[in-house]
């Protein structure tokens, strides 16, 4: 099985009429998702190539079985979107949106904490969630990703996250579940959520764990990962030649001080019991020998 | 967005190779190699150029490039492959 989603999601994308949430609800749609609605208010009543749009979540809900949100609207309105969903009781949301600020992040976040705490956020600024061959809500090219198992990803970055999907399938190891927590400094996924959900996953049975420098998430997860995890897990970070106190690309991805290298990552990963690669490539070598020593 | 960001590497006189390493999510792969054709079309780029273009819309971006490509615009098929040409070519060793 796959972990958070799987083929009977129904989605409904709030922003579908937009530019890039009708471009991504309808290749999400061509690859098999169950893209059920859309949502923009004032445009109720409309369609996009069949998908019905609605001016509320509630209503998109209620007419359609919806259980999860794409959210592809942009920063001034993604955050009031994200609650809206929660509040009108989408269980899991992915938000796509890169530029919300960090205040409103976490703001979304103890409000979600509190009063929807049946809403699991995924991202900001994340690709999204693709479980191959059953659905694929986000921004991924489905191309690139091999269905089956056994592995499972969990990723920061973007392009960091469709490399481990590439990588993996040149190899052709399968993947139960392929989860962007995204860049920003407030996600509303972690990885922590993602490797519990993989422990208990009966189909996942090795981890591909990416993260890049800025904060303490992968010394958090390397924690987890020496007290909890029975799973093998190799892990890659990005970022070893960044210079400190430079931002790179992401909000989140700034080294502060000496917190939050790429070295001190990889050493409480490494002392954790993961396995970690130097580049992407080698991540997806090592659990392809990993894969093939599973019985 | 692509145009600009190569007008600004190429007025660096430090810079010996140019490494355009793109992974398409919600970034479209034609949209960028358009861009490299036009910046192509308005400066003249100093240093040899490699291109590794994946993900979204990566078909039709490996087809605009081919317009282009000669022996100082050079595409490579993954990540790897293209650090190690861009490495070659700036004169540095390859590991």
């Amino acid at each position: 099985v796959s972990i958070f989603v799987d083929e009977n999601t129904k989605v409904v994308v709030q922003g579908l009429t937009g530019g890039q949430g009708r471009f991504h609800g309808l290749r999400n749609r061509a690859y098999g998702t169950k893209v059920v609605a859309g949502v923009r208010a004032g445009k109720g009543g409309e369609d996009v190539e069949g998908i019905p749009v609605f001016n509320t979540v509630a209503e998109a809900k209620a007419a359609t079985g919806a259980n999860a949100s794409f959210v592809s609207v942009p920063p001034a309105g993604a955050p009031s979107a994200i609650l809206e969903a929660a509040a009108a009781g989408i269980p899991f949301v992915v938000c796509i949106t890169e530029g919300i600020p960090a205040h409103d992040e976490a703001r979304i976040f103890n409000i979600l904490q509190r009063e929807h705490s049946g809403t699991r956020l995924l991202g900001p600024n994340c690709p999204g969630i693709i479980s191959p061959g059953k659905t694929n809500i986000g921004i991924t090219a489905g191309e690139i990703a091999q269905p089956g198992g056994p592995v499972g990803i969990v990723s920061r970055s973007g392009t960091l996250t469709y490399q481990a999907l590439y990588e993996l399938k040149q190899l052709g190891v399968g993947v139960t579940t392929c989860v962007g927590i995204g860049g920003d400094p407030v996600p509303g996924t972690n990885f922590i959520d993602c490797l519990a959900a993989f422990e208990a996953d009966p189909e996942t049975r090795a981890i591909m764990m990416f993260g890049e420098i800025g904060g303490s998430e992968e010394e958090k997860a390397a924690e987890f990962i020496a007290r909890e995890m029975s799973k093998p897990v190799v892990a890659y970070i990005a970022g070893v030649t960044a210079p400190p106190g430079k931002k790179m690309g992401h909000a989140g991805a700034i080294i502060s001080g000496s917190k939050g290298t790429a070295q001190a990552k990889m050493e409480a990963l490494s002392d954790a019991g993961a396995k970690v690669a130097l580049n992407p490539t080698e991540a997806g070598e090592i659990m392809a020998s990993i894969v093939a020593g599973l019985n | 967005v692509m145009a600009n960001a190569l007008e600004v590497i190429n007025s660096d006189p430090k810079v010996k190779a140019i490494f355009v390493n793109i992974f398409g999510g919600i970034t479209r792969g034609d949209d960028v190699a358009n861009g490299i054709v036009a910046a192509l079309g308005r400066v003249d780029i100093q240093a040899p150029m490699v291109i590794r273009l994946d993900g979204t819309n990566a078909t039709e971006a490996r087809e605009i490039l081919k317009t282009v490509e000669s022996d100082r615009v050079i595409s490579m098929p993954t990540m790897l492959d293209g650090a190690r040409k861009a490495v070659e070519l700036a004169g540095g060793v390859v590991q």
